[in-house]
C-alpha cells in the first residue's frame, strides 16, 4: 500500500480543502501525458481521502503493511527541487567521506 | 651450510641455468599472462646480461602493470615504490596516468604535475585526453588549485572555473548559471563528461529520456561514468529509483541519494529494508518501524504497526507494550481484531467483531451526529452492508439493515444510504418502511433524481400509479430529457391501462394507453403501447388484431424477446400466455440464436429492474430459453446472463447457460457456481458427492485467484447443500441382523421407527428436523438412501467406523486447522469416520 497522504504529500488531519488543493498541485507536477503511473497513484491516493468520510474510512478499513515507499517518504518527503551540498558531492566523488 | 640456504642456493642455481632464450620466453609469457612480478625479476636479470631496449621497454611496461596492481589493491606507497623503480631503471619510459593519479592521490601534487608536464609532451593526443579527464575528474572531487601548478592556456585550468561553477550553481539550484556555465565547456574539453552529467540532470528533471539520452553518451570507461551512472539512477521515477536502488554499492546509493536530496536515514533505512524478504516476517518490519520511529513519526508508525498485529493474535497485541510503546487501547484491539475477522472472511465474526468495535466508539457516551466518532459507527454499519451485498447473504440481513437504518441516525446527510434503503424495502415488500425513508430523504433532498425515481418505483410497486405519474413530473420538471422517468411514466400508465382491462373498462384502458402515447419517445415503449391496443381487441376483432400484433412483435425484435413482451403483455391483460399463442397460431419456437437470447437476457435484466415480470410469464418462457450449440460467449457475458436468469427466477436456463459455458471455457468457478447454485436451488436438498467435489475444486479455484465474491458464494452453498459442517458420525443404534429386508431397502418412516426402536434418532437427524421440519427430514433421509453408494449403509455397532469421504476433506474454506489462540471453529470431519450421508 502507498499512503495516500503521503503521494499527495498532506498532514493526516487535513481538510477536505487541503486535500483538493494537493491533488491539483500534484496533478499539475505530474500531468498524465508526462508521468502517468505517478499521476494514476496521485487519483488514487485522492480517492482515497477525499472526503472526511473517506478519511475515517481510510484509518477504519485500510490494513495494508507500509510499502518501501512509504517508509521512506516519510523519512523526510522527497524534495525534488532540494540539491546536494557541493562538498558532501564532491566528498563522494573521492569516497573518502 | 643449513639446508635452508642450500635450497635457497639450489634454487638460484635453477634459475641461473636458464639459458637466455628461455628467459625472454619466460618473461613474455609472464608478461602476457599478467604475472607482472616474475616478468620483472626475468627481465632485471636479462638487463643485467645485456641492456637492450626492448628489454627496458617491457621491463616498464611490467612495473606499469605491477604498480596498477598494488594500487588497485589500496597499497598505494607500494605501487609508488614500483613506479619509482620505473623511473630509475627505465628513464626514458614516458609518464602515464596511473603514476600521475596515483602521485595525486597520495597527495604529492608537486611531483604528480611535474610529471604530468612531462608527459604532455611525450603521450599521444588519445592518451592525454584520457590522462587529462582522469586528472578533471579529480580535480572536481578535490577542488585541486590546478592553476598553481599549471599554464592557463592548459585545458586543465582553462576549463575548470565553468566546471566547477557548473556545480555550484546546480547545487544552489541555479538552473540558469549552471546551464550558462556548461555551454563554456567545449566538447574536446577534459570537463566534458562532467557537463554532460549537468546538462542530463537539469534537462531530466523536465524530459527523463532525453537526459537518460545525454548520460548514455558518457562511455563506461569515462572517470565520469560513476556520476553518470548515479544520475541516470536519480533520474528514475521515485519507486523505480527505490527499486533500482537495493543491491547497489553504498557508493552509487549515497551518490544517488546526494542527487536525490534525500536525507541520510532514508538511505539507512532502504539498506534495512532490502535485507527483508519480499514478504518480510511482521517483527522484522515491525523492528525497522520501531528503530526508525522517531524519523517515521510515532503516531503513523503506530498505525501502520496495527495490521502487522493482524496474523501475530494474540501475542502481538501485546508487542507495542514490549517494544516501550503504549499497550494497545480496547478500540485498536477491537480494530485488529476486526481486519483479523475481516481476513478469515467468517460474516458473521465479521458482524460480531465491527460490532465491537462500535460497541467501543459509543463509550464513554453516544457519539453526536455528525461527529468523527458518529460517522465512524455509520461508515461501519454501511461497511456491513456492503459485505453482506457482496455475498449475498439473506439470513442475517435483518441484522444488517438495522444496522444500516442505524447509521442514518450517526450520518443523516448520507444520501445513498436512503437510496439503497428505499430500494432494498421496496424489493422486499416492505413499503411502508420504504416510504416513510423516502419520504425523510425527499425532505432533505426534494429536487434529488435518484430518490424521485425511486419514489416512482415505489409508487409503481405500490400500485399508486397516479402517484407514480406525479413523481415522473417532478423528475422531469428537474431533467426534461431524463429518459428513465419517461419510461417510467409510459409504464405507469401503461399499467393503468392493464388494470382497466382486467376491469373490463376497454375503453378507460385505451385513454391510459392514449396518454402513455403522450409521454413515449422511444420506438420499443410505443410498440409495447401498440401491442397491448392490439391484444385488447383481439377478441372484438381476431383478424386484423393478429396481423397487428403479429407487426408490433417484430418491432420488438421478434424471437424469443418478443415472446417475452406477448407473455408479459398478456399476463398483465389477465390473460394465460399458452392460449394466447394458441389462439394467434404461433409455433412451438425453435432453439433460438445467440443474438436472440443475449437481447432476452437483457430485456429480462431491464424489466426484472422494476419487478415487472409476471411469475406466469416466466415459466411460460424458460422452456424456450436454451441456449443454441456453438453459443460462443466471454466469461463475463455468462456471468451477467447467468446473473439476469437467476434474477428472475429462471434457474434451469441458468444452469443450462452455465454447463454451456463450462463446456466452452472449462470448469471456471464462476461457471461452477452458476451451474451447482442454479441445481441446488429451490427447496433444500443434500449435494451430491461428485457436486460436493466440484464446489470444492471451484472454491479453491476462486480463493486462489483471489475471486471473493464466487468463493464467499460456493461456501454458502456448500453450507446450505451440506447443513453447513460436516455431518458429525451420527452414532447410529445398531439394529437387528435378522430384518425382513434390506436396510437400503426400508423406506425412510420405517427407518426412522426402527432407530427410534433400537437406540434413538441421531442428533444429527434431530438437527435437521428441528431447522428444517420433519418433512425436510425424511426427504432428505429418502434422498440418502435412494443415492447409491450415499445412502446409509447397514447400521454398524456403534462407533464403528462407517466409511465413506465426509464434505471437509479437501475443503479448507472455513480457514483450516482451528489455531491453538483461538476456540474451535466448526469441527472438521474426522476422516477416519463415515456418516450417515456417506
Amino acid at each position: 500500500m502507498s499512503d495516500p497522504y503521503l503521494v499527495l504529500g498532506v498532514e493526516r488531519d487535513a481538510d477536505d480543502e487541503a486535500v483538493h488543493a494537493a491533488y491539483l498541485a500534484a496533478v499539475r507536477d505530474c500531468p498524465p501525458e508526462r508521468d502517468p503511473e505517478r499521476f494514476e497513484a496521485v487519483r488514487r491516493a485522492y480517492e482515497r481521502i477525499r472526503t472526511r468520510r473517506d478519511r475515517l474510512a481510510f484509518e477504519l478499513f485500510a490494513t495494508g503493511l507500509p510499502t518501501t515507499w512509504d517508509l521512506l517518504q516519510r523519512i523526510g518527503s522527497e524534495d525534488t527541487s532540494r540539491r546536494p551540498d557541493p562538498e558532501h558531492f564532491r566528498a563522494l566523488l573521492r569516497d573518502d567521506d | 651450510m643449513s639446508s635452508k640456504r642450500r635450497k635457497k642456493s639450489q634454487k638460484t642455481g635453477g634459475k641461473k641455468a636458464a639459458s637466455t632464450d628461455e628467459l625472454v620466453q619466460r618473461a613474455e609469457a609472464a608478461l602476457q599472462a599478467g604475472r607482472y612480478r616474475d616478468a620483472i625479476t626475468d627481465l632485471k636479470r636479462l638487463l643485467k646480461e645485456e641492456s637492450r631496449p626492448e628489454w627496458r621497454t617491457a621491463l616498464a611496461t611490467a612495473y606499469r602493470g605491477r604498480a596498477s596492481e598494488l594500487a588497485d589493491k589500496g597499497m598505494l606507497k607500494e605501487a609508488l615504490a614500483i613506479w619509482e623503480n620505473r623511473r630509475q631503471l627505465c628513464p626514458d619510459a614516458p609518464g602515464v596516468p596511473e603514476e600521475i593519479l596515483l602521485l595525486l592521490r597520495l597527495g604529492r601534487t608537486r611531483d604528480a604535475m611535474h610529471a604530468y608536464r612531462v608527459a604532455r609532451d611525450e603521450l599521444d593526443p588519445a592518451e592525454l585526453g584520457e590522462l587529462r579527464a582522469q586528472v578533471a575528474a579529480w580535480r572536481m572531487g578535490s577542488k585541486l588549485a590546478l592553476d598553481e601548478w599549471l599554464p592557463d592556456d592548459d585545458p586543465l585550468v582553462a576549463h575548470a572555473e565553468a566546471a566547477e561553477t557548473a556545480l555550484q550553481a546546480y547545487c544552489a539550484g541555479d538552473d540558469d548559471a549552471a546551464s550558462q556555465a556548461i555551454t563554456r565547456i567545449p566538447f574536446r574539453s577534459p570537463y566534458r563528461d562532467w557537463a554532460r552529467v549537468f546538462k542530463a540532470l537539469l534537462k531530466g528533471a523536465e524530459d527523463r529520456a532525453a537526459g537518460a539520452d545525454l548520460l548514455d553518451r558518457i562511455p563506461s570507461g569515462s572517470p565520469f561514468a560513476d556520476v553518470a551512472g548515479a544520475a541516470r539512477l536519480a533520474l528514475l521515477p521515485e519507486t523505480t529509483c527505490l527499486q533500482a536502488l537495493v543491491g547497489r554499492g553504498a557508493k552509487e546509493q549515497r551518490l544517488v541519494a546526494a542527487l536525490r536530496g534525500w536525507p541520510e536515514e532514508r538511505l539507512t533505512v532502504l539498506r534495512e529494508l532490502s535485507t527483508l524478504r519480499e514478504r518480510p516476517e511482521p517483527g522484522q518490519l515491525l523492528r525497522i518501524m520501531n528503530r526508525h520511529r522517531d524519523a517515521l513519526g510515532r503516531d503513523w508508525v503506530r498505525r501502520y504497526a496495527l495490521p502487522l498485529l493482524v496474523g501475530q493474535l494474540p501475542k502481538g497485541l501485546d508487542w507495542p507494550r514490549q517494544m516501550g510503546w503504549e499497550p494497545v487501547t480496547a478500540f485498536e484491539e477491537a480494530l485488529v481484531l476486526a481486519w483479523r475477522a475481516e481476513e478469515k472472511g467468517d460474516l458473521e465474526g465479521i458482524f460480531d467483531a465491527w460490532m465491537w468495535v462500535i460497541d467501543g466508539l459509543r463509550q464513554p457516551s453516544e457519539p453526536e451526529p455528525g461527529s468523527d466518532d458518529a460517522l465512524r459507527i455509520a461508515l461501519i454499519q454501511r461497511h456491513l452492508d456492503d459485505r453482506w451485498k457482496l455475498a449475498q447473504r439473506g439470513w442475517l440481513s435483518d441484522e444488517v439493515v438495522e444496522q444500516l437504518e442505524a447509521s442514518l441516525h450517526y450520518d443523516p446527510d448520507h444520501r445513498p444510504t436512503y437510496v439503497g434503503l428505499v430500494a432494498h424495502y421496496r424489493q422486499n415488500g416492505d413499503l411502508k418502511a420504504a416510504r416513510r425513508l423516502l419520504q425523510a430523504a425527499l425532505e432533505r433532498w426534494p429536487e434529488d433524481l435518484e430518490l424521485l425515481n425511486e419514489g416512482v418505483d415505489l409508487a409503481l410497486a405500490s400500485g399508486a400509479l397516479k402517484k407514480a405519474a406525479g413523481y415522473a413530473s417532478r423528475v422531469l420538471a428537474v431533467d426534461p430529457i431524463n429518459r428513465r422517468a419517461r419510461g417510467r411514466l409510459v409504464e405507469a400508465q401503461r399499467g393503468h391501462a392493464h388494470k382497466h382491462v382486467r376491469k373490463g373498462r376497454p375503453d378507460l384502458a385505451a385513454k391510459a394507453l392514449d396518454e402513455a402515447r403522450e409521454w413515449v419517445r422511444e420506438a420499443e415503449a410505443e410498440a409495447r403501447i401498440d401491442l397491448a391496443r392490439a391484444l385488447m381487441s383481439l377478441d372484438e376483432d381476431p383478424g386484423s388484431s393478429r396481423a397487428a400484433i403479429n407487426a408490433t412483435l417484430e418491432r420488438l425484435g421478434g424471437g424469443v424477446t418478443a415472446r417475452l413482451e406477448l407473455a408479459m403483455e398478456a399476463v398483465q391483460q389477465g390473460r394465460d400466455p399458452r392460449a394466447l399463442v394458441k389462439q394467434l397460431g404461433h409455433k412451438k419456437p425453435g432453439r433460438p440464436g445467440q443474438d436472440d437470447l443475449m437481447r432476452l437476457v437483457d430485456r429480462l435484466r431491464q424489466r426484472s429492474q422494476h419487478g415487472e415480470i409476471p411469475m406466469q410469464a416466466i415459466n411460460f418462457l424458460e422452456s424456450a430459453v436454451r441456449p443454441p450449440r456453438g453459443l460462443d460467449l466471454s466469461r463475463d457475458q455468462y456471468d451477467r446472463a447467468c446473473e439476469v436468469l437467476h434474477g428472475v427466477g429462471m434457474e434451469q436456463a441458468r444452469e443450462a447457460f452455465a454447463q454451456a459455458g463450462i463446456r466452452q471455457l472449462g470448469r471456471l468457478p464462476i461457471l461452477e457456481m452458476h451451474r451447482l447454485e442454479a441445481k441446488y436451488a429451490g427447496p433444500f436438498r443434500l449435494a451430491s458427492h461428485n457436486d460436493i467435489d466440484r464446489m470444492e475444486e471451484a472454491l479453491e479455484a476462486a480463493e486462489a485467484a483471489g475471486d471473493r465474491r464466487t468463493a464467499t458464494r460456493l461456501n454458502d452453498l456448500l453450507d446450505r447443500t451440506t447443513l453447513g459442517v460436516a455431518p458429525e458420525p451420527m452414532g447410529l443404534p445398531a439394529l437387528p441382523d435378522d430384518l425382513d429386508v434390506p436396510v437400503e431397502d426400508l423406506d425412510a418412516e420405517t427407518l426412522l421407527d426402527l432407530m427410534r426402536q433400537y437406540g434413538g434418532i441421531p442428533e444429527e437427524l434431530q438437527r435437521i428436523e428441528e431447522l428444517l421440519g420433519r418433512d425436510q427430514m425424511l426427504a432428505i433421509l429418502r434422498q440418502a438412501l435412494e443415492e447409491g453408494g450415499a445412502g446409509p449403509e447397514q447400521p454398524k455397532p456403534k462407533g464403528g467406523p462407517r466409511g465413506g469421504r465426509p464434505r471437509g476433506k479437501k475443503n479448507k474454506h472455513k480457514g483450516g486447522a482451528a489455531r491453538e489462540d483461538e476456540p474451535a471453529g466448526p469441527r472438521e470431519h474426522d476422516p477416519g469416520q463415515g456418516d450417515l450421508f456417506e
